[in-house]
């Protein structure tokens, strides 16, 4: 989770996100995206998530 | 055209989610990457996109020795932990550091040539001979060292004159008459 926030916080001024916590899982919504291509947005911010998780270890 | 992920599917069993992520965060300039756990919870999905410019060819396999290699040094480390903790524990101990370093040279010593070990009973005994004997202490004087050599043997009888001295010594042609004949009339 920590992980997760952190990288929303670097990203926050490229789009709206809501962060939210369930059993087993967190999911990120994310729209109004200020980023083309959109694709590439959401795969650096899952690789920046991967990151952070790893440095964290 | 968008490219379609390669999907790599790990058993937990085998390899852990940090092995997993290692391999992961080497690949992040090559591909974008998901993860996520199969509904039984025993897998672990890696879904791999090439980034713009990036082959995918080959991909998958690299990420999986990658993986492996990650794996592999994890059992490593967590195999040699006691022993790595116990050598920085000696290692920023110097009291440790320095006894052990005194038995590792005995050690080393006596190991590396059979006889320096015949060689260290000898001198151990030489110096063990040579603390009792120090132990007596110097006033007692056994071997009679400290003794003038009158009060030890006397005077001796034909201690002679020097001027006679020099008549014998001139008589066995020791030293030349003319000589001593100059120094007696003088």
């Amino acid at each position: 989770m920590k992980a997760v926030k952190s990288a929303v916080k670097d990203y926050k001024d490229f789009a709206n996100f809501d962060v939210t916590e369930r059993k087993d899982r967190i999911v990120v919504k994310i729209d109004n995206i200020d980023y083309e291509p959109k694709e590439v947005f959401l795969g650096e911010f899952g690789n920046y998530v991967i990151h952070k998780m790893s440095v964290r270890q | 055209m968008p490219k379609m992920p390669i999907e790599i599917v790990f058993d937990s069993k085998i390899f852990s989610a940090d092995a997993i992520l290692g391999a992961c965060h080497k690949f992040l300039a090559k591909c974008f990457i998901t993860l996520e756990h199969s509904e039984d919870g025993k897998r672990i999905i890696a879904s791999l996109t090439a980034r713009e410019g990036v082959s995918a060819e080959g991909l998958e396999d690299e990420f999986r020795a990658e993986t492996l290699n990650y794996a592999v040094k994890q059992k490593i480390n967590k195999g040699s932990a006691k022993i790595r903790d116990q050598i920085f524990h000696i290692v920023f101990n110097p009291e440790r550091l320095n006894a052990l370093g005194g038995q590792l040279q005995t050690e080393l010593e006596t190991k590396a040539d059979p006889d320096s070990v015949k060689l260290s009973a000898r001198l151990e005994k030489l110096l063990e001979e040579i603390e009792s004997e120090e132990s007596m202490g110097y006033e007692e004087d056994p071997l009679g060292i400290a003794v003038p050599w009158e009060e030890k043997h006397g005077m001796p009888g034909d201690l002679l004159h020097p001027v006679d001295q020099l008549k014998r010594q001139a008589e066995n042609n020791l030293i030349n008459i003319e000589t001593v004949k100059e120094i007696v009339d003088c």
